[in-house]
């Protein structure tokens, strides 16, 4: 029933959001870029994401970013729950095929 | 690969987000700072336009306001300012420091030091004002040029000397700014009279050349000449002619009737002409003889009128300037006790309600009551005499923004220390958690309709209604029995 809700009430940004997420679009600035979508729009809408459970977050191993000189990360990825809105929401919105997948899952 | 930023473009994405971060509950601001401190090193990385880095920086505002929006009301750490009055001495405490700060601050400011408590009148004894009227009653002590004239002919039996002033508008140019001034065409007796000392062919100078002489008042001269020592012998305009500096007048000239900014020394033949002028109304000001300790003599006219004129003496004047920051604030007091009642049925709309709770504990919240008021006084007269102080550029106080930021400020505290006792318990004076919404104001004449606050050491709950009902005119307090106590205790 949560489900059913929450995939009622997905917006296009949101389905948008969703989809880049799980193309491998795995943090805030590189789902900024592969959206085309601002800060201010993008953050909030992930931590709605989160919320409704079709989204999860976890932070990036400290050694790997001191390895990197660089702080640590947040990393996202799209839970059971949201793939199965974001196939709902690719039937509703067609055009979210075109975000293509990236490697940068492979780095996580 | 890296891109060279500038600090100024570093320092202020960091100040957004570290101002954004302070709109999160406290237990979710670390980890959304870092979240956004991670993407923001990323961004500054990245070959991208400084103003695309702001304003990735400022996309923080809307997520913070998101988070805000969205936390949970009953979160226990969630951001609370006042959390810190809780507890009953807390507050005492807190209301005692602000104050104590306020009252330090503004006794290490020396011109804020004298106006709180001003040095004794140290200015000639002497110098009397002549007025028609028996009291201190400004425009009232006016006297015609013509009276003046008259008056200091035929009383020299009496007064050793005398001068007269007239207040006049002018517009002075100083230092390329114009402005308008009060000053006061004064016959060349004045300065001598008050004690100012002026080169003696300097005032005969000025008249030969033309130029206006000027007496400055010592505020005049901290504030238009930022109390230059050197101030004798500078020139300046005022109203289209030359004017020059012969002398600044003593702190007790301050007290003179009409306040001017400055004196110009006049010739005695233009005062003369001027004094005949029935539209010249000025102050007479004199100097009785020594020994004599009249305070009124009578003048018979020469159509045989008698007339009592009253020497009211600067000093005097000096001990009941009304003008004061204390008496500004009593009176700002007494105006906010006149309009507290109708204020607070007004914007509280119910009033307190503590029936069901024994005489002593009644007492001790009134006390409680009455701390907090007489802890807010420090503030009230120091934080409005600190403005005036600011408004007044530093050179002494703006009276009209002293008065009216007391009486807003004591407004607005008395309706901040009503509205935080309606919000305490009774028993214990600790602030009322957990609010709850019961009922529909729909259906208000049904049922009790409002909001329910608890007691978190489980004294009791308080009603308080949206709005007073016939039925439910005031908050109800309903306490609780020992028996409640530890469930309470576990809740909190």
């Amino acid at each position: 029933m949560a489900g059913m809700a929450t995939e009622a009430k997905l917006s296009h940004t949101a389905a948008m959001i969703l989809q880049a997420v799980d193309a491998g679009f795995v943090y805030g600035f590189s789902i900024m870029e592969a959206t085309g979508l601002p800060s201010g729009t993008v953050y909030p809408a992930m931590r709605r994401l989160e919320r409704d459970g079709l989204i999860a977050s976890r932070w990036e191993k400290q050694s790997i970013a001191d390895a990197e000189g660089r702080p640590p990360r947040k990393y996202y990825k799209v839970t059971a729950e949201g793939k199965a809105t974001l196939a709902a929401a690719r039937k509703r919105y067609p055009l979210l095929a075109r975000l293509t997948p990236v490697d940068e899952m492979e780095r996580v | 690969m890296t891109t060279k930023r500038p600090m100024l473009l570093r320092c202020a994405c960091r100040l957004t987000l570290g101002t954004g971060s302070l709109l999160l509950p406290r237990r979710e601001r670390r980890e959304w700072l870092a979240e956004w401190k991670a993407e923001l090193h990323h961004v500054l990385g990245r070959p991208m336009e400084h103003g695309a880095c702001l304003a990735f920086a400022l996309g923080a505002w809307p997520d913070a306001f998101w988070i805000r929006k969205h936390a949970p009301r009953s979160t226990p750490d969630a951001p609370r300012l006042l959390a810190v009055v809780d507890s009953p001495l807390r507050c005492l405490a807190m209301l005692g420091g602000i104050g104590a700060m306020a009252a330090i601050l503004a006794l290490i400011i020396p011109t804020m030091r004298r106006e709180i408590f001003p040095p004794a009148y140290r200015g000639p004894r002497d110098v009397v004002t002549i007025s028609p009227v028996p009291a201190l009653e400004g425009a009232a002590m006016q006297v015609s040029g013509r009276e003046y004239l008259e008056w200091s002919a035929q009383s020299t039996r009496v007064l050793a000397q005398t001068a007269f002033y007239l207040p006049v508008a002018a517009q002075v140019r100083v230092g390329g700014q114009s402005e308008g001034w009060h000053i006061a065409r004064a016959t060349d007796g004045f300065a001598a009279m008050l004690g100012i000392r002026v080169a003696g062919d300097m005032v005969a100078a000025c008249h030969r050349a033309g130029e206006r002489a000027v007496i400055l008042s010592r505020r005049e001269w901290v504030r238009g000449f930022s109390g230059d020592p050197k101030v004798v012998g500078r020139v300046f305009e005022m109203s289209g002619h030359r004017a020059m500096v012969v002398g600044v007048a003593p702190s007790a000239a301050s007290y003179l009737p009409a306040h001017p900014e400055a004196w110009t020394l006049e010739t005695a033949k233009a005062m003369r002409r001027l004094s005949t002028d029935r539209f010249a109304w000025g102050y007479m000001l004199a100097q009785p003889l020594a020994g004599s300790h009249t305070t009124r003599i009578v003048f018979t006219s020469s159509d045989g009128m008698r007339t009592w004129l009253f020497l009211l003496p600067l000093s005097a004047m000096a001990e009941n300037d009304l003008h004061t920051p204390r008496t500004d604030f009593v009176l700002a007091l007494l105006l906010t006790c006149l309009v507290l009642p109708a204020i607070l049925s007004v914007v509280l709309r119910t009033r307190l309600g503590t029936e069901r709770v024994s005489f002593a504990v009644r007492v001790r919240g009134w006390l409680f009551l009455l701390a907090k008021g007489v802890l807010v006084l420090p503030l009230l007269f120091c934080g409005p005499l600190l403005l005036a102080h600011l408004a007044a550029g530093g050179t002494g106080s703006d009276y009209a923004v002293q008065f009216f930021s007391t009486w807003g400020g004591a407004v607005v505290s008395a309706l901040w220390i009503v509205d935080d006792q309606r919000r305490r318990c009774p028993r214990c004076l600790r602030r009322l958690v957990c609010p709850a919404r019961v009922g529909e104001r729909s259906r208000s004449l049904l049922a009790f309709s409002g909001i329910e606050l608890a007691c978190a050491e489980g004294h009791g709950l308080m009603h308080v209604p949206d709005f007073p009902t016939s039925w439910f005119t005031h908050q109800r307090w309903f306490p609780l029995d020992a028996s409640w106590r530890e469930l309470f205790q576990t809740g909190n």
